[in-house]
């Protein structure tokens, strides 16, 4: 056997945490009885969890532990993959992923091996994007077709609440004449909400219209529900779908939350509805004790073109959401006779503050206010003159 | 400082210290203090290479409208140096208390009460698991890498062997894990208090009254500190190495924006000169109105000879 020839083992296994993976180790120099030490070796680490596994500490400890079994290596490579349940293949994901459909079979599921139903809007045609761009006064660039990940859950809140209600009351006074005098009143209730709510699945990136694309896939939820994919339809799609890296009970307590404060802006509002008489001004909360309950929670992929178009000032960025690209945000440019709409608005306001002020002067007043009015047309006249050049408007 | 050495708590191997606030084992990645391990040590994954990092860069600066239109084709990757940046990420599970001090004061003072009104509690114990990241290197506190928040999802241990593999460079820590538990706990108590005031409708402090769960971890992010080079002059970048984002950017601006901006300002102070013509007949329109005018021309001459322009995150999100 020579010096520079490795012995190699592989497995497949459960990691402590579940994860179903192949880890494979690699070592030279090669030794009789080291391959079955390697085998044995890997069965050890998958006692480990997956983070575990990929850190420093596991490959000392291996080291440590051949060692100890009478082998002395001088390089020790240890690899772990996911393992596909269905087809076996051996996948690389980033260990944010949270679910992934498979690119050889088209399974969808977590690392642990558990299936999850795969609910998708079909997407719309490329000739909508082209068709949008026109919309937008440009013509189409790029376009890149995109599945992203969203949690989107019906949940329903139910609040009790004590509010303090501020509020004035007209009062006649023995001379007949009207005066108000401001009150507090104590006022406790129930309220109820309900709500669709979408979560883009994925941890820190930004989305370009993520806002906009939560919006369309809650109310999409209901008026036209997303079909589930067989695996043979998801397997084209699976290099085009963003893996989800938010896990479903993360985004059920943004959800939650989201819904715990829907229910307190109802409960101000049932508050100030329940003024005694008279006007509210304000109403604060002094006790809410909310109960928000998950009642169906869904992942789904969202059809999603991201785009780049072009018009005489420049290239633009946009977003075409859904089966037909009807909601979309986008950037568009200012025309030159928005941006002189706007320099001329400043040029003017500027003009008009010196002639107010003139006017002030004239009459003697006090000149405080006229210094406080050039002061006024200075900060107005920056103001507009910085709309003007603002780089684009976002439609 | 003389050079010493600490021995590993994990692997006993003798670690080189400099003074250094917290040492990481080279060996089996352990990070620790003089006093010991301090938690679990993790890193984000390295999701992408300079070459595409840059690819990414160039798509989302071009969404910026004063990118030259040229921006694609023109700009060429300089430098891209892989970092590695300490951040304290903390969970933080707990009871904490909140609302108007004087609602405390209040069931063992009944008769304080206004007459005919029941007892209210205006405030209370509130439940809350909070994910806190604070900046374990001063210097990144101020700047782009002092607003990244972290989470421990997906992240991994600690691997000597993969930063170099990555050619990175480690930044070391310079806060105390100490001093970091206590800003932690304050942050906790901030985003609950602000979590409440949007809740309640006013300003609701809260405090930590019972902590169940206090999981301290030191994560080293991943980052790109970058430059590239656009018509001959160098600007830079940084960029999340394991998710793409651009964190901080300078976009060299487009001619035509800059060129726009000059004829603003000409005409600015030509109206200016204008209205200081009239100074005989109308002093104050005069004076007030060129004031106006000249702060707008120079407005545009701010414009205009702004060759670069820094984002520090997305436009139009």
């Amino acid at each position: 056997m020579r010096s520079d020839q490795a012995a190699v083992a592989n497995i497949a296994a459960t990691t402590q945490d579940g994860r179903l993976v192949y880890l494979s180790a690699v070592a030279k120099p090669a030794q009789p009885g080291l391959e079955g030490a390697l085998t044995s070796l890997l069965y050890r680490l998958a006692e480990r969890s997956y983070s575990e596994l990929l850190g420093d500490r596991a490959r000392f400890d291996a080291v440590r532990l051949l060692k100890e079994w009478g082998f002395q290596v001088e390089n020790l490579e240890i690899a772990v993959s996911y393992r596909c349940p269905h087809c076996a293949a051996s996948i690389q994901l980033n260990p944010e992923v949270v679910v992934y459909v498979c690119p050889y079979c088209g399974w969808a599921g977590d690392p642990f091996g558990r299936p999850v139903s795969i609910l998708a809007w079909p997407p719309a045609p490329q000739s909508a994007v082209e068709r949008l761009a026109r919309r937008l006064g440009g013509t189409l660039v790029t376009a890149q077709l995109l599945y992203v990940p969203l949690w989107v859950a019906e949940a329903r809140a139910e609040a009790d609440y004590t509010a303090l209600v501020t509020y004035t009351e007209a009062q006649r006074t023995p001379g007949g004449q009207v005066r108000y005098v401001t009150r507090r009143k104590r006022v406790s209730g129930t309220v109820t909400v309900q709500s669709t709510e979408a979560v883009v699945a994925r941890l820190n990136a930004e989305l370009f219209g993520a806002g906009r694309l939560e919006e369309w896939a809650a109310r999409a939820w209901r008026a036209r529900p997303p079909r589930q994919l067989a695996a043979e339809e998801a397997k084209p799609i699976a290099p085009s779908i963003l893996a989800p890296e938010l896990s479903e009970s993360s985004a059920a307590e943004l959800i939650k939350e989201r819904l715990e404060t829907m229910a307190a802006d109802r409960a101000r509002s049932d508050a100030r509805m329940h003024s005694p008489r008279g006007v509210a001004i304000e109403v604060s909360l002094e006790r809410f004790v909310p109960r928000v309950e998950v009642l169906r929670q869904a992942l789904v992929f969202t059809p999603y073109w991201l785009f780049t178009y072009r018009t005489p000032s420049g290239l633009f960025a946009g977003v075409a959401i859904g089966p037909d690209a009807a909601a979309f945000q986008a950037e568009a440019p200012m025309s030159n006779v928005e941006r002189a709409a706007w320099l001329a608005g400043a040029w003017a306001a500027s003009l008009t503050s010196g002639a107010l002020a003139q006017v002030l002067a004239k009459g003697g007043d006090s000149p405080a206010a006229a210094l406080a009015l050039a002061l006024f047309g200075v900060s107005v006249s920056l103001f507009l003159a910085g709309n003007a050049f603002k780089p684009a408007k976002v439609v | 400082m003389a050079t010493r050495t600490l021995p590993c708590p994990y692997c006993g191997a003798d670690v080189e210290w400099h003074g250094e606030v917290v040492l990481t084992c080279p060996y089996c990645g352990t990070a620790f203090t003089k006093g010991g391990e301090i938690g679990e040590h993790l890193m984000g994954s390295v999701n992408y290479d300079p070459g595409s990092i840059f690819d990414v860069f160039k798509r989302w600066a071009l969404r910026i409208p004063e990118t030259p239109n040229d921006f694609v084709e023109a700009a060429r990757l300089g430098t891209c140096r892989l970092e590695f940046h300490p951040y304290w990420v903390y969970v933080v599970r707990g009871a904490f208390r909140c609302g108007e001090p004087y609602a405390f004061l209040l069931p063992s003072m009944p008769t304080l009460l206004p007459p005919g009104e029941s007892f209210a509690l205006a405030g209370g114990l509130e439940e809350a698991s909070v994910v806190v990241t604070i900046p374990a290197c001063r210097r990144d506190r101020e700047g782009p890498l002092g607003r990244i928040k972290l989470s421990p999802a997906g992240k991994v241990y600690f691997s000597y062997r993969r930063v170099a593999q990555a050619g990175g460079a480690l930044i070391n820590p310079d806060v105390p894990p100490e001093e970091a538990d206590g800003e932690a706990l304050a942050a906790a108590a901030e985003y609950v208090g602000e979590v409440l005031t949007r809740r309640y409708g006013r300003p609701t402090p809260a405090e930590p009254a019972e902590v169940k769960e206090f999981t301290r971890r030191l994560v080293h992010h991943p980052v790109y500190s970058c430059t590239y080079e656009y018509q001959g002059r160098t600007y830079r970048f940084l960029a999340d190495a394991s998710d793409s984002r651009i964190l901080h950017a300078e976009i060299p601006v487009e001619a035509k924006f800059r060129y726009a901006a000059s004829a603003a300002a000409a005409v600015s102070f030509g109206l200016a000169v204008s209205a200081l013509l009239a100074a005989g007949a109308a002093p104050v329109f005069s004076l007030v109105s060129a004031t106006g005018l000249s702060a707008t021309g120079l407005y545009c001459i701010y414009r205009a000879a702004r060759r670069t322009i820094v984002k520090r995150e997305f436009y139009a999100t």
